[in-house]
């Protein structure tokens, strides 16, 4: 009996020692101002909506929401970011990018977004969590009709999950909304053709930070 | 810090401002409107409609030459016709003439459209227009000689109207036809190929037609005509428009242009319009559909709802029966208007 309690006993004792073992706190990767980012990013685009206010309802529906009401197709998006830290949590920079997708009778929209983004980063270490907005403008052409284009404001919000499978390289998977609007002004006669239009890229991201 | 900040309202407020002046979009009727009206490309490229026939509609395609559609099956049955190069309908027939390279002349053939059989023509000729649905033809039938039959007959018989100085073999005329019997021929001059000659041919008398007030008259081929009772107008390759009447075809006056009309080439080819109700409708350039009132040659932009349908849309031809128009366009299979309530629907 005294002999099966030693053996109980090591076999409580032994795992704790391991445990112990395995609970020293590795060091977790630390971000201060002056570190970088360097960004990738590449994926489909699911068109999301259009928000047409002024539009009279004989005239069409005010809201579109996805491919099939909004007479486009799933299309693509690429950028290149580059950030820089201000503190721990938070790093500002700019991203150039490139979407592009089909309407349903295959003319072809394009847009060509620049814009500072800021990028807030909660949850650090292996696993991140970026959380970024950004504001700027966006060159939109269209080759149907006359091929029209104009220059836009451009608002984004992001959100996406990061694995840095080395210290300095990590790839995310993420999604976000990219705001597009066009506006016209009330003497305008299609001034009830302003539209507020909204794009969802989901990207595979691939970074390269350094300190 | 509240210093600081007072300093810093004025940039924002202007930063903000010039972001909201840069993001007008002024100069279209809206790219993501008309993403929202866009409609599916049909694979027989543009639709040149010759006739309806049983309910059928009979074409010329760009991508599948002569082909009928049914809009109840919305099927698409081939014609077999190769090398299809100028095609008429004979209000009972399909005649059509295949390529052929100067000075060599066409084969035509008929194609009977009730028992789908083709038969050549005993005799070729050079083949220079067609009126796709008033059963017209234009020939050169000797040098610098031009003349216009009906495609009915074979053999030929007698011309319609007969050009034998008027134009030049290197720069045939064109044919714009407003039905079987009421005509215009357009080309370049003989005696000045920098300017054009016009002929209009109704019931068997061809004139003249020209201006004795605006010589601009002669520096562009006509592309579209319309008559109502004894008024006509007819509009250049520039989209201006001219009005006379019958009995004055010296007296050609501008009345207006049409606004947005395309630059073609060649631009003599006829321009796709249709009559209807005392009015020549067409659509120019940026989609946009306009109405010229043949009594006054006013112009005025189209307002109802088919306009609006067709403005992601490019049209190739109409086939005007009675009140509806079928709509023959360029990648987007075929529509009709609906006169009577301004409507229009894809079929």
């Amino acid at each position: 009996m005294k002999k099966v309690l030693i053996v109980l006993l090591l076999c409580a004792v032994i795992p704790m020692m391991l445990f112990a073992e395995a609970d020293t706190p590795v060091k977790v990767r630390e971000y201060e101002m002056g570190n970088q980012m360097f960004t990738f990013r590449a994926g489909p685009v699911i068109p999301a909506f259009f928000f047409r206010p002024f539009l009279s309802s004989s005239d069409g529906e005010k809201f579109l929401a996805f491919p099939d009401a909004m007479h486009m197709k799933v299309g693509g998006y690429g950028s290149i970011r580059y950030q820089g830290f201000l503190n721990s949590t938070m790093a500002l920079g700019g991203e150039l990018g490139y979407l592009f997708a089909y309407d349903k009778g295959d003319e072809l929209f394009t847009s060509v977004p620049f814009q500072a983004k800021l990028t807030y980063i909660p949850l650090q270490g292996t696993i991140e969590i970026p959380l970024s907005v950004g504001l700027g403008f966006a060159y939109n052409s269209y080759s149907g009709g006359e091929a029209p284009s104009f220059l836009s404001l451009l608002a984004t919000l992001e959100a996406g999950v990061s694995w840095y499978f080395r210290d300095d390289w990590g790839i995310t998977l993420g999604t976000g909304l990219q705001l597009i609007p066009e506006i016209y002004g009330s003497n305008h006669p299609y001034s009830d053709h302003t539209t507020l239009a909204g794009f969802m890229p989901i990207t595979l991201s691939v970074t390269y930070r350094n300190n | 810090m509240k210093r600081n900040f007072n300093h810093m309202v004025i940039p924002v407020m202007l930063i903000l401002a010039t972001l909201l002046a840069v993001g007008c979009n002024t100069e279209n009727e809206g790219i993501f409107m008309r993403i929202s009206e866009s409609v599916e490309k049909v694979d027989v490229g543009s639709i040149h409609l010759i006739s309806r026939a049983s309910g059928n509609l009979f074409s010329y395609t760009s991508k599948a030459s002569l082909q009928v559609y049914d809009p109840t099956t919305k099927n698409w049955e081939s014609i077999p016709a190769a090398g299809v190069r100028h095609f008429t309908f004979d209000g009972t027939d399909i005649v059509y003439a295949t390529e052929a390279t100067y000075p060599d002349d066409n084969t035509l053939y008929t194609y009977d459209i009730g028992t789908k059989t083709h038969t050549t023509w005993t005799a070729e000729h050079a083949v220079k227009a067609m009126s796709p649905q008033f059963n017209l033809m234009l020939l050169r039938d000797g040098v610098d000689n031009f003349s216009v039959y009906s495609a009915d007959a074979d053999p030929l018989g007698s011309s319609k109207a007969s050009f034998t100085t008027q134009f030049v073999d290197e720069f045939p005329p064109n044919l714009i036809a407003f039905d079987d019997t009421t005509f215009l021929v357009s080309g370049n001059s003989a005696s000045d190929t920098t300017k054009f000659s016009h002929y209009y041919v109704s019931g068997g008398a061809t004139d003249p037609m020209t201006s004795t007030t605006d010589a601009t008259f002669d520096d562009n081929p006509l592309v579209a005509m319309a008559v109502a009772g004894t008024d006509i107008i007819v509009i250049d390759s520039l989209g201006k428009v001219w009005k006379a009447t019958t009995g004055t075809f010296s007296a050609f006056t501008s009345t207006s242009s049409i606004t947005g009309f395309p630059e073609r080439n060649p631009k003599n080819l006829p321009y796709p319009v249709f009559y209807h109700g005392g009015s020549l409708y067409l659509q120019n350039g940026d989609n946009d559909f306009y109405a010229v009132d043949v009594t006054s040659g006013a112009v005025s932009e189209v307002t109802l709802d088919f306009a609006d349908t067709f403005s992601n849309i490019k049209i190739k031809s109409y086939l005007v029966v009675l009140d509806t128009v079928y709509v023959g366009t360029m990648e987007n299979g075929i529509y009709t208007i609906n006169m009577l309530d301004g409507t229009a629907t894809d079929i």
